[in-house]
């Protein structure tokens, strides 16, 4: 069933730049070059000591590169909604000044 | 130069506590720290995204009424929560960890700085006068004790630190991403797509061979959405190569799996019979799962790219009787050396460099090998570097690693830590690959080899599951019943792929290396 819907186009778009300004966080580790170098290096780096000690090493590289995944990842669904309120936005003004002008 | 109580050590026979320090030291603590920070810039990250998100959910929930807008901009701040929660918790566990290896070199070094301080105040670091048998016994008496203690004393550090090591990987076995969605673009979808799109343009003008063989593969795609499997048609080559056709399917999403496999297997398979081997690869990818543990995903790419001998009876490549024959004939000698894994390797290390930016940059990548395969898959590995991203290799049943390979050492892209091996005691085709019988089949190739190599190996090269090899050999169980000699069940891929043998095959994929059930080293 449809309702009513109250929408104020201004809210939406200031909606939109809170998550770019977050999609920049998210997106900020994988562009900082200390980040990128840190990450070389481990991807290079090999993992000595007892079997124990190389799992976990190995699983201290995996999983930082799992989080740097992650946050890019949450940068690309972050934007991606920023986008779709962007859309929305665009979208609602057009139907308003149709209906405006319908008047 | 060695410690002076490794010089003991040896003069009295007694156990050297050196290998045990250096065993300790080896551990880099650089390396956790490096991923503590890592994590940490992701945590930081994530907690200053929360203050906009939040902002943003007010302004939506303000301007919009609908709840779902409000949902999605939610999600994006429970989702960046439970990452920075999730990375402050392995930033922690990982310095940890460093602070673990640190503290365990410094007790290395304050227990030979110690040995050094006894040393100097019991004035045994001198060797007596030759005529003082009485001093010449204490000296040697309190030598021994000390290494003794050197030795306790470390073993007592490693155990300590193994303890916490094993401790920290409980505490690091969660993907700190889980609650990240993937992005609806898949790119080994995208790939998928393409072939398949190239296939349907093969199936609408069928001729010849090429007809024959497109209609395998659209059967054997329909066969696993029948069973219900996410099947991918990464490499589709109908003429590729030597006109035998190459495919490659991945039972699972390539893109968003966790782990990531390639199953070579041998000879006598056909691209064309690919549906055979569906339901295993769906199991592997279930053994995977389980050793990963909750939230992983697996996908297990077939890959039936290069010219694999014996394949001609199924994939028509030889469709006039006389050219059965011939190709019989000469598919048969290819059976009985390396060169057709030589040149297959090049064509899947090729297929790596294509697979990987499918591969979600986190997961891991292992090339499994059977049979002929893995003589395959070793010939891949020689020529992979550390960034073409291939954790590990496995090389089941193996006849032989191939040529220009002595030992694991020898893989640059790969630790010979993460080079593992199995061969059943029954399984007589390792046995065959090292018979001076096949070795004489064909003495133009020795020959070739001893000039091309300057050693010769054998027609397969090294075995892969001899000590000499230096491969990790996995200790599990033969899933067959002795069939006596020449026992082919012994070989088959579903007797390698089941049972505790799957299981440890699966705690490679999954990269939980110390969960891999190996002999000890001889």
């Amino acid at each position: 069933m449809l309702g009513n819907l109250e929408v104020d186009t201004d809210e939406i778009r200031r909606a939109r730049a809170a998550l770019v300004d977050a999609a920049d966080c998210h997106a900020q580790p994988a562009t900082l070059p200390e980040v990128a170098a840190v990450s070389a290096t481990l991807r290079h780096a090999t993992c000595h000591g007892s079997a124990p000690v190389r799992e976990a090493l190995r699983l201290s590289i995996q999983r930082a590169e799992q989080g740097l995944e992650a946050a890019k990842r949450l940068a690309t669904m972050t934007l991606s909604t920023a986008d779709r309120l962007s859309s929305a936005a665009i979208a609602f003004d057009t139907v308003e000044q149709v209906c405006v002008g319908g008047n | 130069m060695p410690h002076i109580t490794s010089v003991w050590a040896g003069f009295y026979d007694a156990p050297d506590p050196a290998p045990i320090a250096a065993e300790i030291t080896s551990a880099c603590a650089d390396i956790p720290r490096n991923a503590a920070r890592l994590l940490n810039s992701v945590t930081l990250a994530m907690r200053f995204s929360i203050g906009s998100a939040r902002t943003a959910l007010a302004a939506v929930q303000a301007g919009w009424s609908a709840r779902q807008p409000h949902d999605s901009v939610r999600a994006i701040w429970t989702i960046s929560d439970t990452v920075e929660i999730s990375c402050h918790a392995l930033s922690q566990s990982c310095t940890d960890l460093a602070a673990a290896v640190s503290k365990a070199h410094a007790e290395v070094r304050a227990e030979y700085s110690l040995a050094d301080s006894f040393i100097d105040s019991s004035g045994i670091r001198d060797d007596p006068s030759l005529y003082d048998i009485d001093g010449m016994r204490h000296v040697g008496t309190e030598r021994i004790a000390l290494v003794a203690r050197l030795c306790a004393r470390f073993s007592a550090v490693s155990r300590a630190l193994d303890a916490d090591a094993a401790r920290m990987c409980a505490q690091l076995a969660v993907d700190p991403g889980t609650a990240v969605p993937y992005p609806e673009h898949n790119p080994s979808r995208t790939r998928h797509e393409a072939n398949t799109a190239r296939l349907r343009s093969d199936l609408r003008n069928p001729t010849g061979r090429q007809g024959l063989f497109a209609a395998h593969i659209n059967e054997a795609l329909s066969q696993a959405r029948d069973k219900g499997y996410t099947a991918q048609l990464l490499s589709y080559e109908p003429n590729c190569p030597i006109g035998q056709g190459g495919v490659a399917i991945a039972i699972g999403n390539v893109s968003s799996a966790s782990s990531v496999s390639v199953l070579v297997p041998g000879v006598g398979n056909s691209p064309v019979d690919i549906a055979g081997s569906f339901d295993l690869a769906n199991e592997l990818n279930a053994a995977t799962e389980s050793a990963a543990g909750i939230n992983s995903s697996a996908a297990t790419v077939l890959w039936l790219g290069y010219d694999l001998p014996l394949s001609w009876p199924s994939d028509g490549a030889m469709n006039t009787p006389r050219a059965s024959v011939n190709g019989a004939i000469h598919d048969s000698v290819r059976a009985i050396d390396a060169t057709s894994a030589l040149m297959g390797g090049v064509l899947l290390t090729t297929f790596v460099h294509s697979l990987r930016p499918l591969v979600n940059g986190a997961a891991n990548l292992t090339l499994i090998g059977h049979s002929y395969g893995s003589t395959t898959v070793s010939q891949a590995a020689r020529s992979l570097a550390k960034s073409d991203g291939v954790d590990a290799i496995v090389l089941l049943a193996s006849p032989g690693a191939g040529y220009g390979i002595t030992t694991a050492d020898d893989y640059k892209g790969i630790d010979a830590d993460q080079v593992f091996s199995l061969s059943f005691p029954l399984d007589p085709v390792p046995k065959i690959g090292h018979s001076t019988v096949i070795s004489g089949l064909n003495p133009v190739t020795q020959a070739a080899r001893k000039m091309a190599f300057g050693v010769d190996l054998g027609p397969f090269g090294p075995n892969p599951a001899d000590a000499s090899f230096r491969a990790n050999v996995m200790n599990a169980p033969s899933n067959a019943p002795d069939g006596g000699s020449l026992d082919f069940d012994q070989h088959a891929l579903t007797n390698y792929l089941s049972g505790e043998s799957l299981a440890a095959v699966g705690a490679v994929t999954a990269g939980r290396y110390g969960h891999v059930p190996v002999h000890p080293p001889k």
